[in-house]
């Protein structure tokens, strides 16, 4: 118990380390994060050691560890860890892949100016994903669940100083708000239809009341669901994935084989026995739509991590597809395939990437290094590369003897059997599924013609040096992970799996089984497509893009067009959403500026007015007052100045003269 | 007897003979004599009003207190006329103009 907690917390130490001192370490930190994580691993395996398997029987031997974390009223809310299969299935997961990818980034991000910004971050990211995993308060998930929408952001965001980057971790974060909105209403909905928030009293209450007709339970299975769409990328939420891809390729990795997509498909597993049959319905033909969605896309792509982006879309649409045909264990025995192998896949990317980037740099070429065009023939260069790529190759189109073709086999007899349970047009999603897997492997074989078959495009790539050990080591052992011995002894068989048989053990009895048992037909027919079909398809992929660099142009039509912008998707959405908010935005702007701005400025004119009436009255009514007088008397002053002559005989003159008068006026009145 | 009349007419005669030299006169102590006359006239006057009373003779008392006085003003008069003099090197009243305002 406490070696989990440990493991969880271990993480954050490295976060809050790294953060604050990252700088100063020598190394800038990278070791001390690697350590960590790898502390963090080899905790996590007593702990799956001593749980996973055993909480078969049922909720008594579940770990739980419980605390108080607060109380409103009367209502105690318990912070909690809950250690059952699924969890420690997460736990082990999350950390040996976070490893792997901490020890390839040391690498792969050895010459990035913001070197010492990266390792918070991860640390950061692995820390949300755990406690995301093993919580057992749907609250703790939450904000875990946000959390790893911070860390996507900040690390989708990490070449920030390129506006495309900047431009897909906000796209994603807000992507992912949609999402968030949608887990906030669910967690609501639960909260006042059961009081608590702890996710194994809740999964007992209100699965035991199903199948329901109160709307809470439709409002929150919904809410649900829309909050692992966002952050598992599924339609119509999708579109966030492929501009993420503008991060570190290292980063991709852990966010597609581990951390944030699976979150998605992890939160619906966990809390399976909420879903109603119809929203699972939904859940499932969603699933199905967007995996052959991505797929179609996927096959036009000519950046090397789009058409790992898209693949990875149409692979959670596969275990979406599972979770909705009720077949959930096969969901994430795929979940758990898929990250060995899809991590693979973007370390291998990375590989090529990083030194195409170097030749790139080293001969001064004008080249897009992440562009399949350019590539070709690299097998002969970087061989070790090669091999574990076409076994994460194999493993991704679902060929016998690989751990892809075990989950996949696995989610397709789930879908047959639920089809088969529903009759009518339902059998055509099994069948969607199918085409899907036929796709799949196109797609995934014409990237590995293209990059790694045929010959030279460019020849300055003669020079390029097979990765580093650092680099080398994890995806060697991914690549041996890709094979099915560790999954199964029975390579064609997926009846006796240990992994899916301790996980469905949990939960099974506890609502909505489906009866597994699809008909041998279907089964046996599964298994020819897998060793007749997908080689055919992938000679057929290898046949036509084998080929030199004239042919490899960007195809013109229409169709294609289409498909290679992701069936315009993004340019509806710009359209309907984006373009009305910015208008919206606009219009506020413009309220603001003619209305607020005006109204303001009409009272300053006012003010302004009334002021210099005052002004005018104070300077020619008050001022001319005093003004006038002022000059009444100066004039008097200047009339009597006149007589000021400073001639003593005029003065003397006057004086007779007035006399004269005086005496004058004397005698007048007299009279 | 002499009668009054002639002794106003004579003093009136001698008032106008001053006012008319105070008036017209350029020079500053030819206006001091013009002044002198109609003084004089002025005295004449007490004088010959003094012939009604026999008994205290106060107009010819005032006379002379008032010939007195006459002699002391003409002593101002003059130290006037001659700082002014030696002030503007000229006694002409019209051209000492520094009495303006």
């Amino acid at each position: 118990m406490l070696l989990a907690l440990a493991a969880w917390l271990l993480p954050f130490l490295s976060f809050v380390l790294l953060l604050f001192f990252g700088k100063k370490l020598p190394g800038t930190g990278d070791w001390l994060s690697a350590i960590f994580t790898g502390l963090a691993f080899v905790a996590s395996i007593p702990v799956v050691l001593a749980v996973f398997g055993t909480a078969g029987a049922g909720d008594g031997a579940l770990l739980r560890f419980e605390f108080e974390w607060f109380r409103i009223g009367e209502t105690i809310i318990n912070g909690s860890l809950v250690l059952d299969d699924l969890s420690v299935l997460m736990l082990v997961l999350v950390t040996f892949i976070s490893l792997l990818v901490h020890v390839y980034s040391m690498a792969y991000m050895k010459d990035d100016p913001r070197y010492h910004r990266y390792w918070p971050y991860l640390s950061l990211f692995v820390f949300a994903m755990l406690g995301l995993v093993l919580s057992g308060n749907l609250l703790i998930t939450y904000m875990c669940w946000e959390l790893v929408g911070v860390a996507s952001y900040l690390m989708i965001g990490f070449w920030f100083e390129r506006p495309r980057a900047a431009l897909a971790s906000m796209k994603s974060f807000i992507v992912n708000r949609i999402g968030d909105i949608g887990f906030l209403v669910a967690l609501m909905s639960l909260f006042s239809l059961a009081g608590t928030f702890d996710i194994v009293e809740l999964n007992r209450q209100v699965g035991a009341a199903l199948p329901a007709n109160d709307i809470r339970i439709y409002l929150a299975a919904v809410g649900l669901a829309l909050a692992a769409f966002a952050k598992s990328a599924q339609f119509p939420l999708h579109t966030w994935l492929p501009d993420a891809m503008e991060g570190p390729t290292s980063v991709s990795s852990l966010i597609h084989a581990a951390t944030m997509v699976a979150a998605g498909v992890f939160l619906l597993a966990r809390l399976f026995p909420l879903f109603p049959g119809v929203i699972l319905d939904v859940i499932a033909i969603t699933g199905i739509f967007t995996a052959f969605l991505a797929a179609t896309v996927a096959i036009v792509q000519y950046d090397i991590k789009k058409v790992l982006a898209y693949s990875t879309i149409s692979q959670l649409g596969f275990m979406m597809l599972g979770i909705g045909t009720g077949y959930y264990e096969g969901a994430l025995f795929h979940l758990v395939t898929h990250a060995f192998f899809k991590c693979l896949l973007f370390l291998g990317a990375g590989a090529v990437i990083h030194h195409i980037h170097e030749v790139k740099h080293h001969h001064k070429l004008e080249i897009g290094e992440q562009d399949m065009r350019i590539m070709g023939g690299l097998r002969k260069e970087m061989p070790v590369t090669f091999w574990v790529y076409t076994f994460a190759a194999a493993a991704l189109a679902g060929l016998p003897f690989f751990s892809g073709f075990l989950s996949k086999e696995m989610i397709l007899l789930g879908a047959f059997g639920w089809a088969g349970d529903k009759g009518g047009l339902w059998i055509l999603v099994p069948f969607a599924a199918v085409l899907t897997s036929l796709l799949t492997a196109w797609y995934i074989g014409r990237q590995w013609t293209l990059v790694f078959m045929g010959q030279f495009r460019t020849p300055a790539f003669e020079h390029i040096r097979e990765a580093s050990l650092m680099m080398k080591v994890p995806m060697i052992i991914l690549g041996a992970l890709t094979v099915f011995i560790w999954f199964s002894l029975n390579p064609f068989s997926t009846s006796n799996i240990p992994l899916v048989s301790a996980l469905s053990g949990g939960a099974e009895g506890v609502h909505y089984t489906t009866s597994v048992g699809a008909p041998a037909l279907v089964s046996w027919g599964l298994l020819l497509l897998a060793v007749a079909g997908l080689p055919a398809v992938l000679y057929a992929a290898y046949r036509k893009f084998s080929v030199g660099p004239e042919t490899v142009s960007s195809g013109g039509t229409g169709f294609t067009r289409f498909l290679a912008n992701g069936w315009y998707l993004d340019t509806i959405y710009n359209t309907i959403f984006v373009r009305p908010v910015l208008l919206l935005g606009n219009i506020a702007q413009m309220l603001d500026e003619k209305l607020v701005d005006g109204f303001l400025h009409l009272l300053e004119r006012l003010t302004r007015g009334l002021s210099k009436f005052v002004a005018w009255f104070d300077k020619y009514i008050v001022d001319g007052l005093v003004n006038a007088l002022g000059t009444r008397v100066r004039s008097a002053g200047d009339f009597f100045r006149g007589f000021q002559t400073g001639r003593v005989q005029q003065y003397m003159a006057l004086s007779v003269f007035g006399l004269i008068i005086l005496y004058l006026i004397k005698i007048l009145l007299e009279k | 007897m002499v009668p009054l009349s002639h002794f106003l007419i004579v003093s009136a005669i001698l008032f106008c003979i001053g006012l008319y030299t105070v008036f017209s006169r350029k020079n500053a102590v030819l206006v001091l004599i013009g002044i002198e006359f109609m003084l004089n006239a002025a005295i004449l006057n007490l004088v010959a009003f003094g012939m009604y009373d026999r008994i205290d003779n106060e107009g010819q008392v005032f006379a002379i207190f008032a010939i007195v006085l006459a002699a002391a003003t003409v002593a101002v008069a003059l130290a006037i006329i001659i700082n002014v003099y030696s002030q503007y090197k000229t006694i002409d009243p019209d051209k000492v103009k520094d009495m303006k305002y």
